[in-house]
């Protein structure tokens, strides 16, 4: 159900479809992908070396590392969306390392960095590089058919942690909202969300004990209310 | 929290709302890992959740050491890599989910069939046709048995290398099995997770120091791991855990070889026990007594003792030894926390989480009442996904397949996966 190696196809530049033909055909040509550490974590258990091969990526490579150029080959960006990523995308664009650059990011694209991304990428005067962006929403691991995580470590202590403030925790469910949503967006399918309603007694109960942890369970409790 | 901006996130998506998928929509299930603190302590006993708890195993890639030559004058450490394919490796993918002696039998009987196919086309292949002779045309016969015959083989020699990797795995596992006496942890946890011991406090404590206590069973973590499950299954008074905890680290200091690293991680247990009796005291933890009611499916656990006996008679070398050990790990099959709340909220059982979980939906807004939708005709479950906030684990992803059926897909997903030495390493950072 949660096809998730079919959906990874859109990521590749130009073919969606599943019975794919011969690399380095003109439907599907050679290409570069260049990866940053936690989009590396999301390709390996999907596609092997070779399965990348026959979707045409001759080379792999990580973001902040030493790459050479290879003009006239198209490269695909696969990271997440943030400012040193975008800074480094803007300085290859800039040293016209490759053809044109599809770029695709891991989660939503926040405006205020896409507009001084296109603010650097304008002054390099390599505008006419950038073939297209994607937001991919594909911020989950999956390692099985049915079976994904979210990689965010040290989850638990995250929100159970006495020195977790509210914005800490706030934040963290917000990630996990990404995330989630991510999932959503691939399965395509809107579901029924069910959750645990917090039971208000138990809320008061350790409101009123212990003082070390009555701060970051109140907080959590009074403003989820789930 | 999570749900309510999720709700919001597509409720406000301008695409994905306008998509109408047709036919009944997925089932999305949050939880939370306070709710059940037990699943990630508890030993395991199935083949893929073995390969995590005692094994390196990360993103499908599976590493350990093997020794050779261990009798020898110089053993020889030999680091071996295998990464695993769960969807495409047909072995993995039949038994992976099953007990690890039944994974045991399953890749002998499996192997020795491959191997015997692989003798008859190579026979066929060199011995040309000695059978066919009485055929009416011997040489075409024969030509078209040798062609498909090297047809075969190579998939065959691939299937034959697939199956001897995961011996080499199995055997991994073995060893540390046998080496940490995981059943007996394995039983111990599952009998006072499931509430054998609800009457008998005083028996459970006694045979949890004795087991923590006993310098020769486990590893430290694996005594860390039965004292916490104690301490979250029973209704025990902090005097008892305080004792069973002191059991503990005696039962380590005893321990051949303890040295700094066995001492740190004694401290990180004992932190997070302390953890947990905040957490008790608070009355955080839900009474796990009712929690747990054991669901022992019957005809699985005659089905698994007979098989025992088969497996014992076919399994050869270290593999009939290691049958023999770990046919305690079999038995009853209970269904933690996630999978029952999961059940009930698919089969809508009244009186249930069903009742009185939240029930948001994207497309209505606000929130939808549970008591009213009940009255009226819902539509089957065909998809579930759930969501673990706080990690999740093999035992449990595992575990929630007992809910899924031809038409019903279970999905799993969490924040991260962890075993349950990272997941006592963070509750050790909060006691």
């Amino acid at each position: 159900m949660l096809a998730f190696n079919e959906d990874y196809g859109n990521n590749d530049t130009d073919n969606t479809e599943f019975t794919l033909p011969p690399a380095g055909s003109s439907h599907n040509q050679w290409k570069i992908l260049i990866y940053d550490a936690p989009c590396r974590s999301i390709i390996s258990p999907l596609l092997s070396v070779s399965q990348l091969r026959r979707r045409g990526v001759t080379l792999h490579l990580l973001l902040h590392s030493d790459r050479e150029a290879i003009p006239d080959v198209p490269a695909v960006y696969f990271v997440c969306p943030t400012r040193e990523n975008l800074a480094r995308i803007a300085q290859d664009c800039g040293k016209r390392l490759y053809g044109r650059v599809h770029l695709n990011f891991v989660t939503k694209l926040d405006r205020e960095l896409m507009e001084e991304f296109a603010k650097l990428v304008v002054q390099t005067g390599s505008l006419d590089l950038v073939a297209s962006v994607h937001d991919q929403y594909l911020d989950y691991v999956c390692l099985e058919r049915h079976l994904f995580s979210l990689h965010k470590p040290n989850s638990y202590v995250s929100y159970n942690g006495s020195g977790a403030t509210e914005q800490m925790i706030e934040q963290t469910m917000t990630d996990i909202a990404y995330g989630l949503f991510s999932v959503v967006a691939t399965l395509g399918q809107i579901p029924v969300i069910r959750c645990p309603k917090v039971r208000l007694p138990l809320f008061r109960k350790c409101r009123d004990s212990s003082i070390l942890f009555s701060d970051t369970y109140s907080t959590l409790f009074s403003v989820n209310s789930f | 929290m999570v749900a309510r901006k999720l709700n919001k996130m597509i409720a406000e998506h301008p695409t994905l709302l306008r998509n109408k998928g047709g036919g009944s929509r997925p089932l999305l299930v949050i939880l939370d890992r306070n709710a059940d603190l037990i699943t990630p302590f508890q030993h395991a006993s199935t083949y893929q959740a073995l390969i995590d708890d005692l094994l390196t195993h990360k993103a499908n890639r599976v590493e350990f050491v093997v020794t050779q030559d261990a009798g020898g004058k110089r053993p020889k450490q030999i680091p071996k890599k295998f990464d695993l394919d769960p969807d495409e490796d047909p072995f993995y993918n039949a038994h992976k989910f099953q007990p690890f002696p039944e994974a045991i039998e399953s890749n002998g009987v499996e192997l020795q069939e491959v191997k015997t196919r692989e003798q008859e086309v190579r026979s066929k292949a060199v011995g040309g046709g000695g059978e066919t002779s009485i055929m009416p045309d011997p040489m075409a016969n024969a030509a078209n048995d040798l062609a498909t015959a090297v047809d075969s083989l190579p998939a065959l020699l691939d299937q034959k290398k697939q199956l001897e990797m995961h011996t080499s795995i199995l055997q991994a596992v073995m060893n540390e099995v046998a080496a940490r006496d995981v059943p007996q942890f394995y039983e111990l946890e599952s009998s006072l997770a499931t509430g054998s011991y609800k009457n008998d406090l005083g028996q459970a404590k006694k045979d949890v120091i004795a087991l923590a206590g006993d310098p020769s069973k486990g590893n430290v973590e694996d005594k860390i791991r039965l004292v916490m499950v104690f301490c979250l299954a029973t209704a025990a008074k902090s005097a008892d855990i305080d004792e069973v905890t002191q059991a503990m680290q005696k039962g380590v200091e005893s321990m051949e070889g303890v040295d700094r690293v066995a001492r740190e991680k004694v401290q990180v247990g004992i932190k997070a026990v302390q953890y947990l009796k905040q957490l008790r005291s608070m009355h955080m933890i839900p009474s796990m007594a009712d929690m747990m009611t054991t669901e022992v499916d019957s005809s699985a656990g005659a089905g698994l003792s007979s098989f025992m006996a088969k497996a014992t008679t076919q399994a050869t070398g270290f593999l009939a030894k290691a049958t023999d050990r770990v046919s305690s790990l079999l038995g009853k099959i209970h269904k933690h926390h996630a999978t029952r709340v999961v059940e009930n909220l698919c089969e809508m059982k009244p009186g249930t989480e069903d009742e009185d979980f939240l029930y948001l939906d994207p497309k209505v807004k606000g929130e939808v009442d549970v008591a009213k939708l009940r009255t009226m005709t819902r539509s089957p479950v065909r998809e579930v996904i759930t969501f673990m906030i706080g990690g999740g684990c093999y035992a449990e992803y595992q575990n929630l397949q007992m809910v899924a059926t031809d038409r019903r897909s279970v999905s799993y997903g969490s924040t991260e996966l962890i075993d349950a030495s990272q997941f006592l390493a963070q509750l050790g950072q909060l006691g």
